[in-house]
C-alpha cells in the first residue's frame, strides 16, 4: 500500500542496532495484544498478580498486594491501561524519532512490573529457578532497553558489539557477566534429586495437549537425575557467562551456546510463556535471553581487525577486543547481525 | 472471538473505517494524479469488512465460504506477483519480498475463518464449564499472530524512517497517495489480526 513502486527503495536500512530494538518493540507488541486476551480483564488476573507475593519478604511484598488489590477493584480498566502502555511503548520503539522515549519507557515500566507484576522474578523466596523464568522476563526488558539505547558514537568508534555502544564494552560484559552468573547460582540453589521432576510434573497440570505431554516426557526423564542435570546446566551457564570475555570465535561460539540454552528454557522450561494457557502475559525470558545474546554478538569487521593486529596491520585495540568498523567503512544491517 | 465486548466492537469499528478509507483511496487516486496499490488497499478493504464481521458477528455482511474464496484468490494473486517481481528486475519493480506480507496475511484470514466457527463452540463450551475461552487452535494461531506483530513494527519503523535519495535513476511517476495514512492502516489490520489470532489459542 505504501506506495511499494516508490517508497521502499528511498528508506534508509537499519543497522543491527536498530533490528534489535526492532525485535524489543515486536515483543512489547505481542505482550499487548496477550494482555489482551479474555482472562486478563477478569479478577484472575489481580490474583495472578497476588500470587507473585508469595514467599517474599515483607517490604517486597507489600507493593504487589497493593497492585493486585488495585487491579482487582477495576479489573478491565486497569487491564486496559496495561494493554495501551504495551502498545504505546511498542509502537514508540517502532518509531524512529521516538525511540529514545520508547526506551526509556520500556526501562520504567518493566521495573515496575518486575516488582509489581513479577515479585522481583521470585529472586528473595529461594525458589527462583532459570528454568521457569528466574530472574523475571520484565527486568530483561529493562536491561535491553538500556543496552539497546542508541549511540552518539562517530562510525570510527563503533563498538565490538550493539551492547558496547550504550555503557561502554567492560560495563556491559560485567552485566552479561552478572546476569548469566546469577542464573548459574539460582540453577544450583534449586538443585535436588526430585526438584526438576517436581518443577515439570507441576507445570504439566497447568498446560494442555502436547506440551503438557511434554512436561510429562520431562519429568519422567528427570525422576532422580534432577541434581545432576542442574549441576550440568549451572556449568554451562557459567561458561556463558564469561564467553563474552573470550575472543571473537570463541564468544560466537558461547552466543550459540546462550541461544540454545535460552531455546530450551522456552520450550521445555517456560512452556513458550504459557501463552497457549489463555493466561500469559508475555512469551517469557527465553526469547529476551537469545535477543541479548544477539546484542553482544562481536561484528565481523571487529574479528577482522583483530586478526590485523595481531600480523601488525592493526589500527586500533588490542587483540582480544574486536573493536570494529567494517573494512569499506559500512554499517552492518538486518540480516548480517549473525555475519 | 472470545474477549470483552466492548473491545471488539472497538476494533470492529476501526477496521471498518480501515475499508472505508481504502474504497476512497481507490476513488480518489487516479484524479487526484496519485498512484496507490490498488490490490493492496482492495485485499485491506476485504479484511477490514471481513475481521469487523469475526468480531461482531452481526456485522458479517458474507458468509464464511464466500470470504474463504475471496482471500484464497488473493494469495493466489499475491503469490503470482511475487513470482513475477523476482522474475522482473527493474527501477519500478516492487521487490519479492514487498507481496509477501500480503500473501501471509491472506493466509491468515483464511485460517480464522476456517478456525473461528470452532473457536466460538469451544469458547462457548469453555464457557459453560466455568473453564478460560479460547479455541485451543494453538500454534498455529501463534505463529500467524507473531507475523503481523513483526510486521505491524517493521511498518511502523519504514513509517518514520528518515528518507535517503534512493540508488540508482531517479523514479519518475506520480507520487503515492498519502503514503503514511496507508501505513497507519496496516498497522492497524495487522495488529487486529494478531489480536484476532491471540484470542484463538
Amino acid at each position: 500500500m505504501t506506495g511499494a513502486r516508490d517508497v521502499p527503495a528511498r528508506l534508509g536500512t537499519p543497522d543491527a542496532r536498530r533490528c534489535l530494538q526492532l525485535a524489543l518493540a515486536g515483543l512489547w507488541l505481542l505482550d499487548a495484544v496477550l494482555q489482551c486476551q479474555a482472562f486478563m480483564f477478569t479478577k484472575g488476573f489481580a490474583g495472578m498478580l497476588a500470587a507473585a507475593a508469595a514467599g517474599n519478604p515483607g517490604w517486597a511484598a507489600a507493593p504487589v498486594l497493593w497492585a493486585a488489590h488495585l487491579a482487582g477493584r477495576g479489573p478491565a480498566l486497569a487491564n486496559a491501561g496495561f494493554a495501551t502502555v504495551q502498545l504505546l511503548i511498542a509502537l514508540a520503539i517502532a518509531g524512529r524519532p521516538t525511540v529514545k522515549a520508547g526506551l526509556a519507557a520500556s526501562a520504567g515500566w518493566a521495573l515496575a512490573v518486575w516488582w509489581l507484576g513479577e515479585g522481583l522474578g521470585g529472586v528473595l523466596t529461594g525458589g527462583a529457578s532459570p528454568v521457569t523464568g528466574a530472574p523475571g522476563a520484565a527486568v530483561l526488558y529493562a536491561l535491553l532497553a538500556v543496552l539497546l539505547w542508541p549511540g552518539g558514537r562517530a562510525r570510527h568508534q563503533e563498538p565490538p558489539f550493539v551492547a558496547a555502544g550504550s555503557a561502554g564494552v567492560l560495563t556491559t560484559r560485567l552485566a552479561w557477566l552478572a546476569l548469566w552468573g546469577s542464573l548459574a547460582c539460582f540453577t544450583l540453589a534449586q538443585a535436588s534429586p526430585g526438584g526438576l521432576r517436581r518443577t515439570f510434573a507441576a507445570m504439566a497440570s497447568a498446560q494442555r495437549g502436547w506440551i503438557s505431554a511434554m512436561d510429562q516426557a520431562a519429568a519422567g526423564l528427570l525422576a532422580q537425575r534432577g541434581a545432576a542435570v542442574s549441576a550440568v546446566l549451572a556449568v554451562v551457564l557459567l561458561v556463558i557467562a564469561i564467553g563474552v570475555f573470550m575472543p571473537g570465535r570463541a564468544a560466537r561460539a558461547v552466543l550459540v551456546l546462550a541461544v540454545a540454552v535460552a531455546a530450551l528454557i522456552w520450550v521445555a522450561g517456560e512452556n513458550f510463556g504459557g501463552v497457549f494457557t489463555g493466561s500469559g502475559t508475555d512469551p517469557n525470558s527465553g526469547p529476551l535471553l537469545a535477543l541479548l545474546a544477539a546484542a553482544y554478538w562481536p561484528r565481523a569487521a571487529g574479528l577482522r581487525r583483530a586478526g590485523d593486529a595481531r600480523t601488525g596491520d592493526g589500527r586500533a585495540g588490542g587483540a582480544q577486543e574486536p573493536v570494529g568498523e567494517r573494512a569499506g567503512g559500512e554499517r552492518p544491517v538486518c540480516g548480517e547481525v549473525a555475519s | 472471538m472470545t474477549g470483552p465486548g466492548w473491545l471488539a466492537g472497538t476494533l470492529a469499528a476501526v477496521m471498518l473505517s480501515v475499508a472505508a478509507y481504502c474504497v476512497s483511496r481507490l476513488i480518489c487516486a487516479r484524479p487526484r494524479g496519485r498512484t496507490t496499490e490498488r490490490d493492496v488497499d482492495t485485499v485491506h478493504c476485504a479484511e477490514g469488512v471481513a475481521m469487523a464481521g469475526m468480531l461482531v458477528p452481526s456485522l458479517g455482511l458474507l458468509p464464511g465460504v464466500m470470504w474463504e474464496a475471496a482471500f484464497a484468490a488473493a494469495a493466489g494473486w499475491f503469490a503470482s506477483r511475487a513470482i513475477r517481481a523476482r522474475r522482473r528486475d527493474g527501477a519500478r519493480t516492487p521487490p519479492p519480498g514487498h507481496y509477501l506480507p500480503h500473501l501471509m496475511e491472506s493466509g491468515a484470514m483464511l485460517y480464522m475463518l476456517a478456525a473461528v466457527p470452532a473457536a466460538r463452540a469451544a469458547g462457548a463450551t469453555a464457557a459453560g464449564m466455568g473453564g478460560p475461552g479460547g479455541g485451543g487452535f494453538g500454534a498455529g494461531a501463534f505463529v500467524f499472530a507473531l507475523f503481523p506483530l513483526g510486521y505491524a513494527v517493521w511498518t511502523a519503523d519504514r513509517f518514520t524512517a528518515l528518507r535517503a535519495p534512493a540508488p540508482g535513476p531517479p523514479v519518475t511517476g506520480p507520487p503515492p497517495l498519502a503514503p503514511r495514512l496507508a501505513d497507519c492502516c496496516q498497522i492497524a489490520v495487522s495488529i487486529t489480526m494478531a489480536y484476532m489470532l491471540i484470542t484463538m489459542l
